[in-house]
């Protein structure tokens, strides 16, 4: 896999910023700027933030979609480096765990049982995960 | 299709069974008609799945949707990514037919197809377009008056819009309706559509995740609201279960967070006890002494 940004919107979301001050992350957490990611990208430096953490602390809220007047956003192009990350095998920990949990069981989290008898609850329903190995043998276990 | 299958997700049967609790009580109170069904998986989790897999992620969330569409049923989540996973799937297929095709090819060995019939709704979105508010405030014994509230939709339940198609991406204005249905005010805060901050947790830097959220605890805490009210499992667990870590270390943050069922359930007249708020981390008890001074009011006021 290679990474291949749109460089024309990459340039106007370098330019514009106008999603800067509803960015939960650039509100909160210090040094957080995609704009010098978008930087980068146009100076033929995208690999360089393939392992920074700053991608992950990119929250896939969609608020700064929802303001781009061009509809890219930093959230296109944070995930374009997440995807490409996942798959030279770069991604945190806890991401690659949470994906191990999801082939194995199709869940994110098993039903806790006791519980459920406390307030009287049904059952939880079957899981369907055997559908899935069939429809993905190669990628669910 | 009138009926409904409820698409409870990962995490309220793993980690919030009583969110089914006052769910299911809302539910039978407004009689709708609703079941468990067989099968579902996870919907998948878009932040996780799609940036693996993103043709797993379509097919797994296409496979959810047609078992519920194959059995004549719509969908209610109280899950903001559940909802933001289905309905996106939903929208996308029902909008780009060869993706529809291509799916339901592969699809067909199992006996489904996607035909776009089957609506995925969020309880919120189920209560207040398909329900009513209306029907919200018949069934309301115990009005949460004087109660001010700090509304917290969260991200994917009104974004991205052009996939979710419920209500203003910016400036929601549903669920606070829900809230002022039941009673109770909803209390303007200038953290109101921060996000939670969960994705920060899920990719291991909790710390930041600690900061984002204390940032609405705090205000909310200067605001003095009686609670937060969440409609998804990640919100809460991010509010609720990590606000004792905030308290920990030494932020002054005292919030009762509760979601919306809850707040329906007791408004419907059900008794706090049946609901599990003792199992939330918050104690949610100057919130509850305050419900009992209301509960108590009118009780005397209409010789209940």
């Amino acid at each position: 896999m290679s990474l291949v940004f749109d460089l024309a919107a990459v340039k106007r979301c370098v330019e514009c910023r106008g999603c800067e001050y509803d960015c939960p992350s650039f509100k909160v957490i210090e040094g957080y700027n995609p704009t010098l990611v978008g930087q980068d990208i146009l100076a033929g430096r995208a690999e360089d933030w393939l392992t920074h953490q700053m991608i992950w602390q990119c929250l896939e809220c969609h608020t700064c979609t929802e303001r781009c007047p061009q509809k890219y956003s930093w959230e296109t192009i944070l995930t374009q480096l997440k995807k490409e990350s996942i798959a030279r095998q770069l991604a945190p920990e806890a991401v690659t765990k949470a994906w191990e949990m999801f082939i194995k069981t199709s869940r994110l989290g098993e039903p806790r049982l006791a519980p459920r008898k406390k307030y009287g609850l049904p059952e939880p329903s079957a899981s369907g995960v055997a559908d899935l190995r069939r429809l993905f043998p190669d990628v669910m276990k | 299709m009138n009926g409904y299958a409820l698409f409870w997700g990962c995490t309220i049967p793993a980690r919030f069974p009583f969110m089914e609790k006052s769910m299911r009580s809302v539910l039978n109170i407004l009689d709708v008609d609703y079941q468990d069904l067989d099968g579902f998986t996870c919907c998948p989790e878009k932040s996780l799945v799609k940036n693996f897999n993103p043709a797993l992620w379509e097919l797994t969330a296409a496979r959810n949707v047609s078992l519920a569409e194959r059995a004549g049923l719509n969908i209610i989540t109280p899950c903001n990514g559940c909802y933001g996973t289905l309905k996106g799937i939903s929208s996308r297929l029902r909008t780009f037919p060869v993706e529809a095709n291509r799916a339901n090819e592969a699809l067909a060995p199992l006996d489904l197809a996607f035909h776009g019939r089957a609506r995925v709704e969020h309880l919120i979105e189920f209560l207040h377009d398909q329900l009513g508010l209306g029907k919200i405030r018949a069934k309301v014994v115990f009005p949460l008056r004087g109660m001010r509230l700090a509304v917290h939709g969260g991200c994917h339940l009104v974004r991205p819009s052009n996939a979710i198609h419920f209500d203003d991406p910016i400036k929601p204005a549903k669920f606070d309706a829900l809230v002022a249905a039941l009673g109770a005010e909803s209390v303007d805060h200038s953290t109101k559509l921060t996000c939670c901050g969960g994705y920060l947790s899920r990719v291991g830097m909790q710390e930041l995740n600690l900061t984002m959220a204390g940032e609405k605890l705090k205000e909310l805490t200067e605001l003095g609201v009686d609670a937060l009210t969440t409609c998804c499992p990640e919100c809460f667990k991010i509010f609720d279960s990590f606000q004792p870590l905030l308290q920990k270390k030494g932020a002054e943050v005292s919030v009762p967070i509760l979601t919306i069922s809850e707040l329906a359930a007791l408004a419907f007249g059900v008794a706090p006890e049946e609901l599990g708020l003792k199992d939330h981390r918050v104690d949610v008890s100057p919130f509850l002494q305050k419900f009992e001074a209301i509960r108590r009011e009118l009780t005397d006021e209409l010789g209940l």
